[in-house]
């Protein structure tokens, strides 16, 4: 736990000093919340200042994940860190923890900007449940932001890999539309994602199908952590085995 | 002259053999072509799920700004790449004329912006069964020439910045989606508050999509050509701003010693 919450700190100083992540967790959310509010005469709802704060955490921990191991790849300390005695999965969990906390800014900037260039801070109303399905959702991200790094600590194609993913998952897991107006199969890709079951919860009130939803959203997170500490355990042995940790 | 044409042609075509990921073949591909579709079916649901536009309003749209990506990201990200390689001190301390080999490093950006952005638009257009007429397709390909070149010329001169600038990921980031908002490729040019519209008369792709909107909906092309003009009037004022600042700026780099840093 002391290691994960050193690594959170740590990756969450390095992030914030990062003008592109900075800018990443600012202007993602503010271009797509002002496109939809421009194509909605203006108005911001509520659903949609989420959902854009929503896609610029998802870009953080998209990038986040790959960017903290590359860039432990690129100075040469990942070696360092897979060769400590301690688990891979304390620091990884704090990096991906630091990516989605950065997320947080993408929220609260969607939120500051609707209510700066469009006079309006939501639909006002209940404001509970959307914000505990944000958070859940964070919770989510978190997961997924494990496992991607599993996958990042044995490619080295991880930047380029970050290139293509962010727009698929905005797509299939109904970001800032409901999922419901998607293709079908690209509803049931998205419920393989935990952001795929707790965005469909932006659009209800407090209720059963709202539980429902995030109750398969946080199973489906345990589901990513667990699968995300076997990989990074697995992982751990194969960069041993293949000495390619040096390798930019 | 002939050694500065040589010059900028090796250029282009090494830079595009080793900064564009044409190593990578598969990557390439889906980082150049399977992300401008991504985008352009995102934008068509989000349309469709606001009841705003029509299909292909959004095709030509997201078309264009396929070229932006190859032209912006991908021309800001060879000189950011050549410091991060360490030669970029390489190409400004040699005896032959650096500007010749940015400018070579244009080619490819043109090149992979209009055959991005026209494979953008065929599919979008089977994808919402549009079938346009030769000219109208012709009028389309052109229209993505034009856009590219623009769009190179504007990534041309943000790159400038990176001769004194360490990180500038965050400036194409940032011009990036200045393009996609106004430039009008999403949300129709009257809908954009009227206190910042007058942003996208001056970033590429504007007039491009004017254009095309207007010939792919029935008028005439001829008509459409004056806004193609005005498009490549832009990417003419960013190449212009472009070869100036690379030039200062290659000098404020050689005095303050500062190629090195990364």
């Amino acid at each position: 736990m002391r290691l994960a919450i050193a690594a959170w700190l740590l990756q969450l100083r390095l992030l914030s000093r990062s003008p592109f992540f900075g800018w990443m967790a600012l202007l993602t959310p503010l271009v797509y919340c002002s496109i939809a509010a421009m194509m909605s005469d203006g108005h911001a709802s509520t659903r949609t200042i989420v959902g854009a704060g929503l896609m610029g955490a998802w870009s953080t921990t998209l990038f986040g994940a790959a960017e903290a191991l590359f860039m432990q790849r690129y100075s040469g300390t990942l070696e360092l860190l897979v060769g400590a005695p301690r688990s891979l999965v304390a620091p990884v969990f704090g990096f991906s923890l630091a990516t989605v906390t950065l997320g947080v800014y993408s929220l609260v900037a969607a939120w500051i900007w609707s209510v700066l260039a469009f006079r309006t801070g939501g639909d006002g109303g209940d404001a509970l449940p959307t914000v505990i399905a944000a958070l859940v959702s964070m919770a989510g991200l978190v997961a997924v932001g494990v496992l991607l790094a599993g996958v990042y600590v044995v490619t080295r194609k991880a930047m380029e890999l970050t290139n293509v993913l962010e727009y698929p998952i905005w797509l299939i897991c109904g970001v800032l539309f409901p999922s419901s107006m998607l293709w079908p199969p690209f509803v049931v890709l998205g419920r393989l994602i935990p952001l795929g079951w707790s965005t469909p919860a932006l659009d209800l009130p407090l209720g059963a199908e709202w539980g429902g939803y995030l109750g398969a959203s946080l199973v489906l997170t345990a589901v990513y952590l667990a699968v995300g500490v076997v990989l990074l355990r697995r992982v751990d042995t194969l960069a041993r085995v293949r000495g390619t940790l040096r390798l930019r | 002259m002939n050694g500065w044409i040589r010059t900028a042609l090796l250029s282009g075509m090494l830079g595009y053999r080793a900064l564009f990921a044409w190593n990578t073949p598969g990557l390439f591909v889906v980082s150049l072509v399977l992300a401008p579709i991504l985008q352009l079916i995102f934008f068509l649901v989000l349309g469709s799920s606001l009841g705003y536009g029509n299909p292909s309003f959004f095709v030509v749209g997201n078309a264009m700004q396929a070229s932006a990506a190859a032209g912006i990201s991908g021309l800001v990200a060879v000189i950011a790449d050549e410091r991060r390689f360490g030669t970029l001190s390489y190409i400004l301390g040699s005896p032959g004329s650096p500007i010749a080999v940015f400018i070579g490093r244009l080619i490819p950006g043109v090149v992979l912006g209009t055959f991005v952005s026209v494979l953008t638009g065929l599919v979008g257009l089977v994808f919402i069964g549009s079938v346009p007429s030769t000219g109208q397709l012709l009028f389309f390909v052109t229209a993505a020439v034009v856009s590219s070149l623009s769009c190179s010329a504007l990534g041309l001169g943000l790159s400038a910045l990176g001769l004194i600038h360490r990180d500038i990921y965050q400036v194409a980031t940032a011009a990036y989606l200045a393009v996609l908002v106004f430039s009008g490729s999403n949300v129709a040019r009257e809908d954009i508050p009227s206190a910042v519209r007058w942003i996208g008369e001056l970033v590429p792709t504007t007039h491009a999509i004017d254009a095309t909107r207007t010939v792919l909906a029935g008028a005439s092309a001829r008509g459409a050509m004056a806004s193609l003009l005005i498009e490549l009037s832009v990417g003419i004022a960013w190449g212009a701003i472009a070869l100036l600042g690379m030039r200062v700026l290659a000098y404020r780099a050689r005095v303050t010693a500062s190629l090195e840093l990364y």
